[in-house]
């Protein structure tokens, strides 16, 4: 047979043995009766030198051009075989394996922001009890006798000379009292707080406050004003402004209410804030000379600003809620929307 | 407080406009909380008209021809002030009146009214009288009323904080501060009018000078009771104030004006013209103008005639003296009493007045003679016969005015501000304070500035506190070094969270409900409650001793739902060291943790989501001491009243209990009406933050290979993983690593009353490979082990 036809049979029959082959070992036993060194191709490429001269060229430019088109044949039956089998595809619109998370009440997650920001500005964290005594509760803060907030029909009694702590502020002079004379005295006290107060909107019986107090030699009222803007700044954004309005409080002269711009509608005026453009957020003012002397120190030496904000109110303002009870409720359904956002 | 707009204007020269003025008032403390047009529910189309004729028929109706400034109108009225020649509003027919009725032309008999001539509260004044005409000397008919009446007025509703009450609940209180605020001392002219001698003299004795340190008086006889002139009636009405005659609202009207109460007593129903201010006695009996009888206490003081009291000082008048239409004379009081009094009294009898709410701040001593004479004054015009007797003013002590020091330099380190002497000087001066050789005197109604820092706040607000530049405080920063207990609770509650957990917030009582729900044994601490005196209602009545109540009541609120609610809070329970409490109760922090329900949000690729039970939660509670890193915590069966007998755990720590968890007591779940089931636990908190461990102590990951081997044991159905636990560690060596349970089977071939417990034991070397033959060596030994201490039959 002419070579050249030889070696275009045997080229045509691998090519079909390639085609029927079903597994790696098939393709390789094909491989070795073709190119492998007793392969039929082999001995035609080996056996050129034996050819006329004439025939030589053609045949070995035929053989070698079959060689290159079995391997590369072989290649690619390779690759075909040894390619992972694909399993069918999914929903990828079907639901996911939930991940089931609960969430803080947002109660504490507003009262861990304000913590945060207090201790980031050197505040500590100081602690009280709810019972507390009429002393520390009203008389050591300058709360006369004849006040209306020591009526029992503002405040809770228990037993004769104990009340639920009406404010925070007892905080206050439970801690300069542990630690006076030293300076400064620069805290944060968060805790429950009592009034007997009907249940609305906007009251509740029971309720957060924090108080913060910073006392040491040359605090003035400029720094209540900037401690409070860069607080409020903190909390709210960067772009709200605080505003004071005088007010009084037994345990601070002077005494402010202090706004700041209602997160409704930047001081356009809103129904939220009833068209004022601010929202009330805390009381602050000066520690009162009897005060910082109930607390063990000297008024002539050092002074000091307090401030107590009511946390439900800061929430309510935050997530803009307009219902106090609902912190209360309990409903899951509300409760599971504080999980998620950036702060 | 409420104070008429105009009113304040009027007094103090300003021009703001209401929305301004009460913006004005706002920072400087005055808090106004409402701005009420008076004018605002006035028929549109009412307008001024002159009665020209009056025709009186004999069934009492006036019919009266008006000129109502167009075509002229015949009305009809039965007003007893009726009458030619005076000036009503009237309203024509077809105009909508403020209750909503629309005025039509009405028959009677022979004559057709057309439209209503108007009482005040016809017009829709608030308080205005209904009982006689509106009617003014002058008007043009056909005017409009609004303007005409003066009822283009705002009403300002004031909540007043205690130091601004004692000097603004006048109008000229407010006047002097918003004429300051504009840069002008209010100057206020004084009235006097000379007394006659030829009347009576009011003669005044006080036995209790303390309570009254002053009483000044004036009879006035002639006197006729009327209504008062509409100006007057305005001026009370804007102020929310109800006219009642012109003696009572001249009272009223110089109250309102200068904060000064007064009282008329009816000279002719006074037992004797001597007045007495003394102490009530004991039981003595006055009927006050409300027509209630009070029984009087010794501590009140009252205002008497030679035998018995005809009012209590400074807070209401008494029936017997009232003055009514046929007084003629009277005797006029303008006191000063002593503040605490007064409000004790008033309390007491649960009587508060505007003459009450008034003293019992802190009037002005100085202002008695001269709200006195500004009485008088009014009393020209609106009695113009009345003839008053020589103005009697008993004083037993002079008043010693009130002087500090003004220390610019400490005002402005206490501030923050830089302003000069002269500055600080001239914003007291614009408030009435006089410079005084001490520094500065504080005029007499400021009875709310004591100390020096009261200086101090006074400059602040006229400087404007928003004026004072802001700065941060340098002070040396100490730092915050949080202890282990705020470190434990975020690291709880961020572990809780994660593990699928809601936080809660409820409320700090122990309603009786909660107690017929848990029904404690008897004298468990879960009944021994802080009680609350005066609780508002009955629920509020306990602080709690415990936060299963509250969970419960939560759990039940959300049990409907399908993967139930799985919640926790973490709070104070209130402890009595004695009851009744004479000290501090304990206020111990306990963490509540319950679930209902499923264990997981069902899904579609797992049909049979399982409900919650012990272990489930024991799973949760064994992540949370691992957060906690307590490690030697131990768990035993528990009794819990509250739990389910054999389905609950204590968890115990170098010999205290952490806590008690556990699937809930069925009895208690049918009496809170949670039919699904329910596993709960309360923690001592401050007990796991005492068991808490500091920072972990780490190895480095192992190196050499670990060799794991089973192992199945067949035991008795009493014995516990526990002791197979520490049967396995007491025997395989230190080099076991870990024992993992990982099959528990009941049933064929096993015998009933026994169990088959598979583990399987991990042991490691740190320095090597461990071979088949030394872990052989191990096994055995465990195996000898669990034979012989409990009985076991070895499987594998």
């Amino acid at each position: 047979m002419d070579p050249k036809e030889r070696v275009g049979e045997l080229l045509h029959r691998a090519l079909e043995e390639i085609a029927d082959a079903d597994d790696e070992g098939a393709l390789e036993r094909i491989r070795i009766s073709y190119l492998g060194r007793e392969g039929s191709l082999t001995a035609i490429l080996r056996s050129i030198g034996e050819l006329p001269p004439e025939d030589r060229a053609p045949v070995g430019k035929r053989a070698n051009a079959a060689k290159n088109q079995l391997e590369s044949a072989l290649e690619t039956a390779q690759e075909a075989l040894s390619a992972i089998p694909f399993e069918a595809p999914v929903d990828v619109s079907a639901p996911g394996l939930p991940v089931d998370r609960g969430t803080r009440h947002p109660l504490r997650i507003v009262l861990d922001e304000v913590l945060d920001i207090f201790v980031a500005m050197g505040y500590s964290v100081a602690d009280g009890p709810e019972v507390e005594t009429e002393w520390f509760n009203f008389t050591g803060l300058n709360i006369p006798e004849d006040h209306p907030a020591r009526d029992m029909q503002d405040s809770y009694y228990v037993g004769k000379d104990l009340v639920l702590r009406s404010q925070t502020s007892p905080i206050q002079l439970r801690y300069m009292r542990e630690h006076a004379p030293q300076l400064p005295v620069q805290i944060v006290g968060p805790g429950r707080t009592y009034r007997r107060d009907t249940e609305d909107p906007s009251h509740s019986p029971v309720f957060h406050q924090c108080e913060a107090l910073l006392v040491d030699r040359g605090i003035t009222m400029g720094h209540l004003r900037g401690t409070l803007t860069e607080f409020a700044r903190r909390l709210f954004g960067e772009h709200v402004n605080v505003r004071f309005r005088p007010s009084y409080f037994p345990f601070t002269e002077p005494s402010a209410e202090v706004d700041v711009t209602c997160t409704s509608c930047g001081e356009r005026g809103c129904p939220a804030c009833g068209g004022k453009g601010f929202m009330e957020i805390l009381g602050a003012g000066m520690v009162h000379p009897t005060v910082l002397e109930n607390g063990g120190y000297d008024p002539e030496a050092v002074s000091g600003f307090a401030f107590g904000m009511g946390i439900e109110r800061l929430a309510m303002i935050k997530y803009g809620i307009n219902d106090l009870r609902s912190f209360y409720r309990n409903d899951l359904r509300f409760l599971g929307q504080f999980g998620g956002g950036l702060r | 407080m409420k104070a008429s707009y105009r009113w304040v204007r009027r007094r103090s020269g300003s021009e703001q406009s209401p929305e301004e003025l009460a913006e004005t008032m706002t920072f400087l403390g005055l808090n106004v909380e409402e701005i009420a047009y008076l004018g605002s529910r006035v028929p549109a189309g009412a307008r001024m008209a002159e009665i020209l004729e009056v025709e009186r028929r004999p069934d009492g109706l006036a019919v009266c021809r008006i000129d109502d400034g167009a075509a002229g109108a015949t009305v009809a009225s039965r007003a007893p002030n009726v009458r030619p020649g005076i000036f009503a509003p009237y309203v024509p027919p077809g105009v909508a009146m403020p209750d909503g009725h629309i005025v039509e032309a009405v028959e009677f008999g022979s004559v057709i009214s057309a439209g209503i001539l108007c009482s005040a509260a016809e017009l829709g004044v608030p308080g205005g009288p209904s009982e006689y005409l509106l009617e003014v000397d002058e008007a043009v008919p056909g005017a409009d009323v609004v303007v005409a009446l003066g009822l283009d007025d705002w009403t300002f509703d004031l909540d007043l904080t205690p130091n601004y009450a004692t000097h603004c609940q006048s109008v000229i209180g407010i006047a002097r501060e918003v004429s300051a605020a504009e840069g002008r001392r209010l100057e206020i002219p004084v009235s006097e009018s000379p007394g006659n001698a030829d009347a009576p003299r009011a003669d005044i004795v006080i036995e209790d000078s303390d309570l009254c340190p002053r009483y000044s008086a004036v009879a006035v006889s002639g006197i006729t009771v009327a209504p008062s002139p509409w100006w007057i009636q305005r001026d009370l009405l804007a102020s929310g104030v109800r006219p009642i005659n012109n003696i009572v609202d001249a009272t009223n009207h110089v109250m309102l004006e200068t904060g000064q109460p007064l009282h008329a007593f009816d000279l002719d129903r006074l037992g004797g013209e001597r007045i007495v201010v003394r102490r009530a006695r004991a039981g003595e009996k006055l009927v006050t103008l409300d027509g209630r009888a009070r029984t009087l206490d010794p501590s009140d003081l009252v205002i008497a005639d030679e035998r018995d009291p005809v009012g209590l000082a400074g807070v209401m008048g008494g029936e017997n003296s009232e003055v009514h239409e046929g007084t003629s004379r009277i005797i006029l009081e303008s006191a000063h009493f002593d503040a605490t009094n007064v409000l004790k009294t008033a309390r007491r009898l649960g009587l508060q007045t505007d003459a009450s709410l008034r003293f019992e701040k802190g009037c002005d001593p100085e202002a008695t003679l001269r709200a006195l004479h500004d009485f008088l004054e009014l009393l020209e015009e609106i009695s113009p016969a009345s003839a008053a007797g020589p103005v009697e003013d008993v004083r037993p002590r002079d008043r010693e005015p009130v002087r500090l020091p003004l220390d610019a330099e400490r005002v402005n380190a206490f501030l923050g501000t830089e302003l000069g002497e002269d500055r600080m000087r001239a914003y007291l001066e614009l408030l009435g304070f006089t410079a005084c050789p001490e520094g500065v005197e504080v005029p007499s109604w400021r009875a709310d500035v004591r100390i020096p820092v009261d200086l101090t706040e006074e400059v602040a607000r006229m400087h404007g506190y928003n004026e004072i530049p802001a700065s941060l405080p340098r002070t040396a920063v100490t730092g915050y070094v949080p202890g282990r207990g705020p470190v434990a609770e975020d690291a709880a509650v961020e572990y809780l969270v994660g593990a699928g957990f809601s936080e809660i917030a409820t409320r700090s009582w122990m309603p009786a409900a909660y107690l017929r729900v848990l029904d404690p044994p008897e004298d468990h601490p879960h009944r021994h409650l802080v009680p609350v005196s005066n609780p508002m209602r009955d629920d509020q009545s306990r602080l709690r001793s415990t936060l299963l109540g509250d969970a419960l009541e939560v759990l039940a609120a959300g049990s409907a739902r399908e993967r139930g609610a799985h919640v926790f809070e973490l709070s104070r329970v209130y402890v009595p060291r004695e009851l009744p409490p004479v000290s501090l109760p304990e206020e111990p922090k306990r963490l509540c943790l319950a679930a209902s329900g499923r264990v997981r949000a069902s899904h579609w690729m797992e049909t049979d989501t399982p409900p919650v039970d012990f272990f489930h939660l024991k799973g949760v509670v064994e992540g949370l001491l691992g957060v906690l890193a307590i490690e030697e915590a131990a768990m035993v069966p528990s009794e819990a009243y509250y739990l389910y007998p054999g389905r609950a755990a204590r968890v115990e720590c170098h010999g205290s209990v952490l806590g008690e968890f556990g699937e809930l007591h069925p009895e208690i779940a049918r009496r809170a009406d949670l039919d699904s089931p329910v596993v709960i636990g309360e923690f001592d908190f401050d007990a796991l933050v005492c068991c808490a461990g500091g920072v972990p102590r780490v190895q480095p990951a192992p190196v050499y290979p670990a060799s794991g081997r089973d192992i199945a044991l067949v035991v008795p159905e009493e014995t516990m993983h526990r002791e197979v636990v520490r049967c396995i560690e007491e025997s395989a060596g230190d080099l076991l690593e870990e024992i993992h349970l990982f099959d528990v089977y009941r049933g064929d071939p096993i015998p009933s009353g026994s169990k088959s417990m598979a583990y399987h034991l991990r042991y490691r070397s740190p320095d090597r490979t461990l071979t088949d033959e030394e872990v052989e060596v191990f096994q055995d030994r465990v195996r000898g082990a669990l034979r012989r201490d409990l009985g076991a039959d070895l499987r594998s």
